[in-house]
């Protein structure tokens, strides 16, 4: 259990079907910043969900040890230690129980970002809240192909239901547009590169497609206005959903057409399947990248599992499921096992700052114009708890200036980050979910 | 009956709220707030203005979460606790149950404009143009809402599903006009022959033949107009008659009347509609043509003219799509799918393997329905043909990825078969392993003694953990086995009334005996085929149906009372006529 994989550049290039470093890497730079005539070049946000909680004794961080005495658990980011701010102290309230019983993991997942208390619902009457990703995408979103990128590792859609008596919306998405309506997320590496770089390998006949589908977005717009009229008022309404959709794919086109050549630059196609957990990630940490080196997008949600995920991550010889684990009532074997998955998942996320650092920007690299943060809505798997949230704040993005281990007064909201967060990249607040003000220190 | 101390107390500071309109609230009030009052309220739960507010009738939507645990504890009859001397009868029970449940506050009906789920936009594009397309690869999942994937309250429209049907619908326009790996695909195959058969055919009529298959009712000349002239507009004049119909097909799946199934509001009115809706129930796609012709022609507008359509679509081949979809749902098959059991210790047990499993599942309840056997067969099975708790499938979508669980399996039986499901585990639940000395050899039956014994954890496991230890002796994907570690396998267990039974035979017979499996089997059957979370009104249908059905009626009569009820028919119940008794009396 102790010989993990390491960490390995070469093998995951070749996953992606090339095995030399990516071409955008070296060459897009001042293309991407004459195309866009950027000033300056522009901030991304990007949130990694950490399903289950973690072993919070070795996760969070020791006030006693050192601004930047990394714990155990994130031992993998050492490489990353001045480009992170480990933040303790933090807690959603709202994904607590509230006179609502059990269903922790729902409750983590759907508040994560909303900062709201969801209705405990399996089906009537679902709803959270608005997440902090899709508020920064409703202000600077209009200014990328896409306005933002949903991600994860696991689909979702299971009957039954997911946790105590929540639908499983609630533990499958981060990423909210409306209180009822979560954001699907893509797990299909496959999938992604197809959305935001499908079109280069037929310049011409891809050119052709977009003509089409334009006259028929146009045919389908006119559809949904004749019906519009005949249908009552909530069914109007779920239609103007479709028609919105219509619009922002309409606007996509458009912008397409705008992106500069240089931007055009062939990104590498993933496999259809990934063969381990491993890899999936290492092409999702990819595409991320390509996508905000190539300004397709300047935001991301990211899951690494649905929350209360009871994956058996079998290739770091784990072989009972992660939230059975999490539920170790103190057996050392099973708190070991725990501690495994959360030191993978640590040295995961590592490679994905390693890819951001490695891809230079201007004077920089990525990873200097990104605010990544890394956390979960449940502190301890094992006690469902939702203060002291374990969350790593990375990069440089919106002037952020990582400085080791902060340590914040206990209780202190979740959505004063996101309120922070949100006024780094230009969206301007006053309250965010439960916010009290912006936290200090970051 | 006597009131405690305290209750008395309470109906003192309470003198304006007792006079209850009717018993069943005065019983709830006599029976919980004796626990369930004040500062040091049991269980954390201080009922006493909750109960107010029922009373009052101005209960919320807030207060909807508190109150169903009200109304799911007293369904499942273990509040008051079971350990009580002076229990409810079960007179009183029904008094409490029914008055808790019509204060249920209800969320205004949701829209009732549903888009195509994905699995069903695949059946649709099958059924039309011949082309396989795989869903569940192509386009995002659908959430799930009340256990199906149908559930309307629960769709939305992002748009990365609406650039992905787009994107499909490119992909199925090009299939349907230039072939596939399968070679021509059905609808080209037709056109050519169409066409060598009047070769004046226009493409004008071949685009009104499309609208009409994709928009599931009678289409409009000028529709057909309006298309040809965007086509011809994007694709310029030298674009051939089949790039002209690629475009016209892409179109017409892109269209909300193909993404949407447009209805008009209740009461339903239209038979087009009706044939829609029985044909996705049925069949899982929009309508053929003969029974857009049936809608035409009336045949759909009576309870008897539905009926027979009905049963004739359900001795249809295409009715095993209802059998797939809704039976992985109801029977949470579908997680078999992520659920990888230890391939060390049980090869053989890859995703296509397991997929197989759940079909051989669904094609025991397909074969149910279309027989019209009794729900009970199906439970009990037969000598060739082993019964629901006994397959496979089930037993291992129940199962931990290295062993066995009693509890999911419990849990299962209650949720599926019993419609009861149990109430969630306490946070900070001790796991199984709690006590991790000397849980080493100990076999899973042994380590839950140990849980049981916790008296936090016993009042919750003593109505789940019967069924699954009955089920021991059927490993983690479902053989047989005579050791668990070190110790030989024990398969008794005694269930929640009582009965004490031993093995999967026993627990089989229990089981179909039990008239709440035909309750749950109807409960999600309605929920399926509304396709949407059950308000009071459909509950109330519900109880109707089943309280019409007699112990030998069959799958099918309980489908084909679903396809009859009003709320999925449209169609009123016969005036004046009492529910007709199927199966024998009840």
């Amino acid at each position: 259990m102790n010989d993990l994989p390491k960490f390995h550049r070469r093998t995951l290039l070749k996953g992606l079907g090339a095995g030399v470093a990516l071409p955008w890497l070296e060459s897009l730079t001042p293309a991407v910043r004459a195309a866009t005539a950027l000033a300056e070049p522009p901030t991304r946000l990007a949130f990694v969900f950490l399903p289950n909680g973690v072993h919070a004794p070795d996760w969070l961080p020791d006030p006693a040890a050192g601004r930047h005495a990394l714990s155990p658990l994130l031992e993998p980011l050492t490489p990353f230690r001045r480009d992170i701010t480990v933040i303790s102290g933090l807690a959603h309230h709202n994904a607590r129980a509230l006179g609502d019983g059990p269903g922790d993991h729902a409750r983590s997942g759907a508040c994560f970002l909303t900062g709201v208390h969801p209705t405990k619902t399996s089906g009537a009457d679902f709803r959270a809240g608005v997440s902090v990703d899709q508020v920064a995408a409703g202000t600077i979103g209009s200014r990328t192909m896409l306005p933002s990128l949903e991600l994860g590792m696991e689909g979702g859609g299971r009957s039954g239901n997911c946790d105590s008596g929540y639908a499983c919306a609630y533990s499958g998405n981060i990423s909210w547009r409306a209180p009822d309506k979560p954001t699907s997320k893509e797990t299909r590496p496959r999938a992604v590169f197809e959305r935001l770089f499908g079109d280069q390998r037929d310049p011409k006949a891809a050119a052709q497609r977009r003509a089409t589908r334009r006259s028929v977005l146009d045919l389908c717009m006119d559809e949904a206005r004749a019906i519009h009229g005949s249908l009552a008022r909530a069914d109007a309404e779920r239609l103007q959903d479709y028609l919105q959709g219509v619009r922002d794919l309409e606007h996509r086109l458009e912008r397409y057409e705008r992106i500069d050549a240089a931007a055009r630059e062939p990104v590498p196609e993933p496999p259809e399947s990934p063969a381990t957990y491993h890899e999936h990630f290492d092409l999702m940490a990819d595409l991320m990248v390509a996508a905000f080196r190539t300004d397709r997008t300047r935001i991301v949600t990211f899951m690494m599992g649905n929350e209360g995920s009871n994956r058996a991550y079998r290739e770091i010889g784990i072989r009972d499921g992660h939230h059975h684990l999490t539920h170790h009532g103190d057996n050392p074997e099973m708190i070991e096992q725990v501690r495994q998955i959360n030191l993978y998942h640590a040295r995961l996320f590592a490679g994905f700052l390693e890819r951001l650092s490695a891809a230079r920007e201007g004077d920089g690299s990525l990873l200097d114009r990104s605010m990544i943060v890394l956390g979960g809505g449940i502190s301890d798997g094992n006690r469902h708890n939702h203060e002291q949230l374990p969350v790593v704040l990375a990069g440089r993005g919106g002037g952020l200036s990582p400085g080791g281990n902060l340590v914040l007064p206990a209780e202190t909201p979740m959505c004063n980050l996101h309120l922070d967060l949100l006024a780094r990249i230009g969206v301007q607040a006053d309250r965010f979910g439960d916010s009290t003000g912006r936290i200090g220190g970051v | 009956m006597a009131r405690s101390a305290p209750l008395a107390i309470l109906s003192v500071l309470w003198g304006s709220v007792v006079a209850w309109a009717d018993e069943g609230g005065e019983l709830i009030q006599d029976r919980c707030l004796g626990c369930h009052s004040g500062a040091r309220a049991a269980g954390d739960f201080d009922a006493v203005q909750l109960l107010e507010r029922a009373h009052d009738g101005t209960l919320t939507i807030q207060d909807r979460a508190a109150w169903s645990r009200v109304v799911d504890r007293l369904r499942a009859r273990d509040m008051p606790p079971r350990e009580e001397e002076d229990r409810p009868t079960e007179a009183m029970y029904q008094a409490m149950t029914g008055w808790a449940a019509t204060r249920l506050p209800e969320s205004p009906p949701a829209s009732g404009l549903r888009r195509l789920t994905r699995h069903e936009y695949a059946r649709c594009v099958e059924a039309i143009f011949g082309v396989q397309l795989d869903a569940e690869r192509v386009l995002p999942p659908d959430e799930i809402g009340d256990g199906f994937d149908n559930n309307v309250d629960m769709q939305t429209m992002s748009p990365l599903l609406l650039e992905r049907l787009l994107d499909a619908a490119e992909h199925v326009a090009m299939q349907a006009v230039d072939g596939g790996p399968q070679g021509a695909s059905t609808w080209r195959t037709q056109l050519t022959a169409r066409q060598a058969a009047s070769p004046t055919a226009s493409l004008h009529a071949e685009v009104m033949r499309i609208l009409q298959a994709a928009w599931r009712r009678p289409a409009d000349p000028t529709d057909a107009d309006r298309m040809l002239r965007a086509a011809r507009g994007a694709l310029g004049s030298e674009a051939t008659d089949l790039d002209m119909l690629r475009f016209a097909i892409t179109a017409a799946l892109s269209s909300p009347r193909f993404l949407f199934r447009l209805e008009s509001p209740a009461p339903h009115d239209d038979a087009f509609e009706r044939a829609s809706r029985l044909s996705f129930l049925l069949w899982g796609t929009g309508p053929d043509e003969a029974l857009l012709q049936a809608a035409a022609q009336g045949r759909l507008d009576s309870r008897q003219g539905l009926q027979a359509t009905a049963a004739a679509m359900l001795a249809d081949p295409r009715s095993r799509t209802m059998a797939d979809r809704f039976g992985e749902q109801w029977l949470q098959l579908d997680r078999l799918l992520e659920h990888e059991p230890d391939p060390k210790r049980f090869p053989g047990t890859d995703r296509k393997a397991r997929r197989t499993l759940i079909q051989d599942t669904t094609g025991m309840l397909h074969q149910t329905l279309v027989a019209n056997r009794p729900l009970a067969d199906l439970v009990a099975g037969s000598p060739d043909q082993p019964g629901l708790t006994m397959q496979r499938s089930v037993l291992m979508a129940t199962s931990h990825p290295t062993r066995t669980s009693p509890v999911k399996r419990g849990k299962w039986v209650l949720e599926v078969l019993l419609d009861q499901p149990p109430p969630p585990a306490p946070p900070g639940v001790p796991s199984l392993e709690r006590s991790s000395e000397g849980t080493q050899g100990l076999s899973v039956r042994q380590v839950m003694e140990r849980h049981r014994s916790d008296p936090d954890c016993a009042a919750c496991h003593r109505t789940m953990d019967g069924y699954g230890l009955a089920m021991e002796r059927l490993d983690a994907v479902g053989n047989a086995r005579e050791r668990d570690g070190d110790a030989a396998i024990d398969d008794s267990a005694e269930l929640p009334d009582g009965t004490t039974i031993r093995g999967t035979d026993q627990l089989a017979a229990w089981l179909s005996r039990q008239p709440a499996v035909r309750r749950s089997f109807v409960r999600h059957l309605m929920t399926y085929a509304l396709g949407r979370s059950l308000r009071r009104a459909d509950q109330a249908q519900v109880d109707a149906i089943v309280a019409g059905l007699g112990p030998t009626a069959g799958a099918r009569d309980c489908l084909m009372q679903v396809v009859l009820s009003p709320a999925f028919s449209g169609l009123s119940e016969p005036a004046g006529s009492p529910a007709e008794s199927i199966g024998g009396l009840p």
